[in-house]
């Protein structure tokens, strides 16, 4: 209980003052009319005010009805579970001897809003909680000697930076609206955000007083639409085609029609409709839809597709995502526009554009990495999972008032008895019934204990693997051996594993770190292969990956590259080939200086080699691995005594306290 | 003394102004098990376990949003109440005495009868986050704090005893827990040895475990405790998909008129699983027919035998749900792929889905017949 927003009080940015950013704007709405759209992702590049704009949320929901302020819980990124999901009070607890319970944030967030600035960093245990916690509309507390489950309704709202990682894909299905920032746009509208903004922190009351008027036109529309929302029907033929573009476009699982419904409904309540007509779909299918695309209708033939075209790798999906598909045929089937037309109105119009970005991955290159100060830094001592306690205190480990509760219990009654007597020996002026001290819990040094954590996240390896000529498939087949040893054990060392490859000019991410075994082979097998070959722009890739990953807490990193060593293809064009040595050289020192131990793993035949594999070993301060034949299990042993286990210990434990 | 006494502790939403925000959420408004759209292996695996607990449960894996958790959390209300023994935390059977906790055990020891009462079977939920100490049990610290006595307070594994122990994401569940889990699923029993407590305990309980495999991989020996393991897509038929988005708007709009609304369907279904119940004993399975499901997981190579009784127990309570004496051919062809489907993973990169070798060697072992055929097309008629 001793996070209580405070912020309440103070001053908020009045959503009205907001300039553009109309998608995201009408999502926010949608969502104060409807709640169990449950959410609002907002993805953008930093500096587009999207946290702005996701904080003058407050100022639309506060006084909407009776129950005056309703809570708007700001969670930081270094959320520890027990501040989430909530846990023994201490001192209520020591104080009653009787067991108090603190309610986390997820449940002080009931009928309210939850905010994550930066949700792509939030780890994702976090992030779990969260979903679940959407999901069920309650928090289920089974911790520290409590059973409990406290009701946990809100709205969700998160942004995100799209740079810097992905959204939790939990979370991200459970949250109805996904909005994507157009860059340029948001940037346009930025700068007069920024104005805004800093008019109002010269004079917050000044500044929300001068939009008293729109605020309240703006909040009288919602308790409007929100009386309206109950007399929209929904009907068959909306939905079908609901449904049919959530088919096209490969959405999984059925929440999202759901959303898109109730979105459409939403949408048309704003509009002061009483019914649904084909703009509210269309802004359905935008702003919830066409994000979980996880495939595009080919341009071609957008009604038949086969079931084999499903199944089409992600890589095509990709190519094919970037074009619009411009033709259509027409469909006499429905009655009112179908559902094509809506998918293509949608696509078309202007404001998400960037939902079509399918492989986000692999597209954004020259990414920048800078923090942007809002990061707290974390404590590692109370990191990661409450797995166990401990007699001892390592670094600033917490106290662990259960088990210290359960050491200290079975002497109270002694502890209590020789207290008492001491007491009435001093002084007999607290009569009355039962003194305060009595009540009180007696502990002493001995029973301390000290909560031990496990940080969830094992090591990441990050393959970046020469996909260039000829001999590209025996070094996927390298590949795809380490990395099958490796997954295979993910569950016990809770390793990930991420896969770049590299070829003509460019690198790819083809696998964001994961640990699913699924994926990995969905996309292992679909690797391209053949031209030239760009070692320093697969390592760069690596390198972004790697710092993602720290982002993210992951311990440890280990670059692994597969290659015969012939880098031929620089960075940037025209320059001789002792600038490529140069590249390669900067990048190694830059792999040095972020700690991420790397490997070279040389394929190249005996006959031809003429030692590139070791130089460029050397360049990068890397170990080197001769490995003309596949043999998956090596590089999985060496890779095992680089990441510090030896065969069937628990080398990454790491106990963090 | 404090207002918790131990054993009343299930989990109590705090329901002061949100009676309508808890619909979707608590256990009275659960969404009917038989408006579920779609969806049949799951729906038959799951209700395969009510008939014979002793199948070891069910694991669901697919896309998020398909209605895993919904089906799970549905099933409690199909249930048919169990007695068991009056007071007991564990919920004993006074019909079974080798599997009685120690109380039960020692007050029969002592001549006295054990009273029972009728009571709803358990479906504990274990969420994410919970604590080994919530999971096992341990030291009650109030009645430790005001009477200075070493009790035991019961875990979630007694609370599930004899009922289902549901997990939500599973393969995101830490690996302590699945060793807890694991000893416990094995034996039956809890033990419990920490902070100077001892005791062991009757855990017996159906393990329903889902979860999404792009999130992570779960722990082969986990994997193995399931008795089935069955795979869930997003439906791609547009009239279900339709008609689920429809039911669900309903449900959301007036949950308890739309619960009325499927209540004679939900007592149809819950006869039927009390008959099939009460069949369930009596029906038959072949030794020749016997012999050549092991030929199967021989010709599959699954390893040891969890295989083959879950076949032999799929088919039988598969048998009694649809009103049979004899398991035959067809209800194994039935069960066969999500009894073996999870035990056939060798190679890492394979993907889980080995439905098609297990069809393949299913077709060759029992020659398909025409009405056979037929009748795995239309599975189950729920």
């Amino acid at each position: 209980m001793k996070h209580h927003s405070k912020n309440i009080q103070r001053a908020r940015f009045p959503f009205a003052a907001i300039v553009g950013l109309e998608a995201a704007k009408r999502a926010l709405l949608l969502l104060a009319i409807d709640p169990e759209l449950r959410g609002v992702l907002i993805s953008g590049s930093s500096g587009s005010a999207k946290s702005l704009l996701a904080r003058s949320f407050q100022s639309l929901t506060d006084d909407l009805d009776r129950a005056a302020s309703r809570p708007f819980v700001e969670l930081p990124l270094n959320v520890t579970e027990e501040q989430l999901l909530g846990g023994l009070d201490l001192e209520a607890t020591l104080a009653s001897g009787k067991r108090c319970v603190s309610r986390g944030a997820l449940a002080r967030a009931d009928g309210g809003a939850l905010y994550v600035d930066e949700v792509n960093l939030l780890d994702t245990g976090a992030a779990d909680h969260m979903a679940a916690a959407l999901e069920d509309g309650c928090v289920r507390l089974e911790r520290e000697g409590i059973s409990k489950a406290f009701p946990s309704h809100f709205v969700f709202i998160g942004t995100s930076d799209p740079s810097e990682g992905e959204v939790s894909s939990n979370l991200r299905d459970r949250v109805g609206l996904l909005i994507e920032m157009d860059t340029e746009e948001s940037a346009s509208d930025g700068a007069h955000i920024i104005e805004r903004a800093l008019e109002f922190d010269k004079g917050p009351d000044a500044f929300v007083a001068a939009w008293l008027i729109e605020t309240a036109a703006i909040k009288s529309q919602i308790k409007e639409s929100r009386e309206r929302l109950c007399r929209i029907a929904i009907g068959r033929e909306d939905i079908t085609r609901i449904a049919q573009v959530a088919m096209s476009l490969g959405v999984e699982g059925n929440r999202a029609d759901i959303f898109a419904m109730r979105a459409a409904r939403a949408s048309a309540a704003l509009a002061g409709r009483d019914s649904i007509e084909d703009e509210d779909l269309v802004l359905a299918i935008k702003l919830v839809l066409l994000p979980r695309a996880t495939e595009f209708p080919p341009s071609a033939e957008p009604q038949s597709r086969t079931q084999d075209s499903q199944q089409a790798d992600s890589l095509e999906d990709a190519e094919r995502g970037e074009r619009e598909p411009n033709e259509t045929s027409a469909s006499g089937e429905n009655p009112g526009v179908p559902a094509e037309d809506l998918l293509i109105e949608a696509i078309g119009s202007p404001a998400p554009d960037e939902a079509l970005t399918l492989e986000a991955g692999a597209k954004r290159t020259g990414r920048k990495l800078v923090g942007s100060g809002k990061r707290a830094q974390t404590d590692e001592s109370s990191r990661g999972r409450y797995t166990g306690v401990l007699r001892v205190r390592r670094g600033a480990a917490r106290i662990a008032v259960d088990a210290t509760l359960r050491a200290a219990a079975p002497y109270q009654v002694a502890r209590q008895a020789k207290h008492q007597s001491k007491l009435s020996a001093v002084a007999t002026t607290q009569t009355d019934g039962v003194p305060m001290r009595e009540r009180r819990i007696n502990i002493q040094p001995g029973d301390l204990r000290f909560k031990r954590f496990k940080q969830r996240s094992g090591a990441l390896f990050i393959f970046a693997v020469d996909a260039s000529g000829s001999m590209a498939v025996n070094r996927m087949a390298q590949a795809k051996g380490a990395i099958t040893r490796l997954l295979g054990e993910a569950y016990l060392h809770r390793d990930k594993v991420a896969l770049i490859s590299f070829r003509g000019s460019k690198a790819d991410v083809l696998l964001a770190p994961t640990r699913s075994v699924e994926l990995a082979k969905r996309l292992v097998d679909a690797m391209p292969s053949g031209g030239g070959t760009p070692v320093s722009a697969g390592l760069l890739k690596a390198l972004d990956l790697a710092r993602l990953a720290r982002l993210q807490k992951v311990s440890k990193t280990l670059v692994v590259l597969f290659t015969d060593g012939r880098a031929n293809v620089r960075l940037r064009n025209g320059a001789r080939s002792s600038k490529l040595h140069e590249e390669l050289s900067d990048i190694g020192r830059l792999l040095k200086s972020e700690g991420i131990k790397s490997l070279v793993v040389d394929t190249r035949s005996k006959f031809v080699s003429g030692g590139e594999g070791s130089g460029l070993a050397q360049t990068l301060g890397a170990r080197y691995l001769y490995l003309p034949n596949p043999d998956g299990q090596r590089v999985y042993d060496v890779l095992g005594m680089m990441a510090g286990r030896d065969c069937g210990s628990d080398g990454d434990e790491s106990a963090m306290l | 003394m404090p207002n918790t006494p131990a054993k009343s502790r299930k989990p109590k939403p705090d329901d002061r102004a949100h009676q309508k925000q808890q619909a979707s959420s608590s256990p009275s408004f659960a969404y009917p098990f038989a408006a579920i759209v779609g969806q049949d292996e799951m729906k038959l695996a799951l209700l395969l376990n009510v008939i014979d607990p002793t199948i070891g449960g069910v694991i669901i894996m697919g896309h998020r949003g398909t209605g895993k958790s919904t089906a799970v959390r549905a099933l409690a209300k199909l249930l048919p109440p169990i007695r068991k023994v009056k007071r007991c935390m564990y919920g004993c059977d006074s019909k079974r005495t080798a599997e009685l906790c120690d109380d039960c055990a020692a007050k029969l020891d002592g001549g006295a009868r054990l009273t029972t009462e009728r009571a709803p079977v358990p479906v504990v939920d274990l969420p994410l986050g919970a604590t080994e100490d919530r999971v096992c049990g341990t030291l009650d610290i109030e009645r430790a704090l005001v009477d200075g006595t070493k009790s035991f307070e019961p875990g979630l594994l007694a609370r599930a005893n004899r009922g289902f122990l549901y997990i939500d994401e599973v393969n995101l569940l830490d690996d302590h827990l699945v060793d807890v889990l694991l000893d416990s699923a094995a034996s039956g029993r809890n033990v419990v040895e920490r902070e100077g407590i001892s005791i062991s305990h009757p855990a017996r309980f159906v393990l329903v475990g889902s979860g999404n495999p792009e999130e992570g991989e779960l722990r082969p020996q986990l994997l193995d405790r399931f008795g089935l393991f069955t795979q869930i897509e997003t439906i791609t038929d547009l009239d279900q998909r339709v008609e689920i988005v429809q039911r669900r708007e309903q449900f959301e709009r007036d949950a308890a008129s739309f619960i009325a609304r499927w209540e004679p369907e939900q007592e149809a279904l819950r006869q039927r699983v009390t008959r099939a119940k009460r069949l369930h004993a009596r029906v038959a399975i072949d030794r020749g027919l016997l012999i050549r499901v092991a030929e199967l997981c021989v010709k599959l190579r699954v390893d040891g035998h969890r295989g083959e009784l879950s076949i032999a127990r799929g088919a039988r309570a598969l048998a009694a749900l649809e009103g049979r004496l004899k398991a035959t051919v067809d209800e194994v062809k039935r069960v066969a792929a999500m009894s073996l489907r999870h035990r056939l993973r060798k190679d890492p990169l394979d993907r889980i889905d080995s439905g098609v070798r297990i069809d393949q060697a299913v077709d060759e072992l029992f020659p398909s017949t025409s009405r056979a055929r037929e009748s795995r097309r239309n599975q189950v008629n729920l």
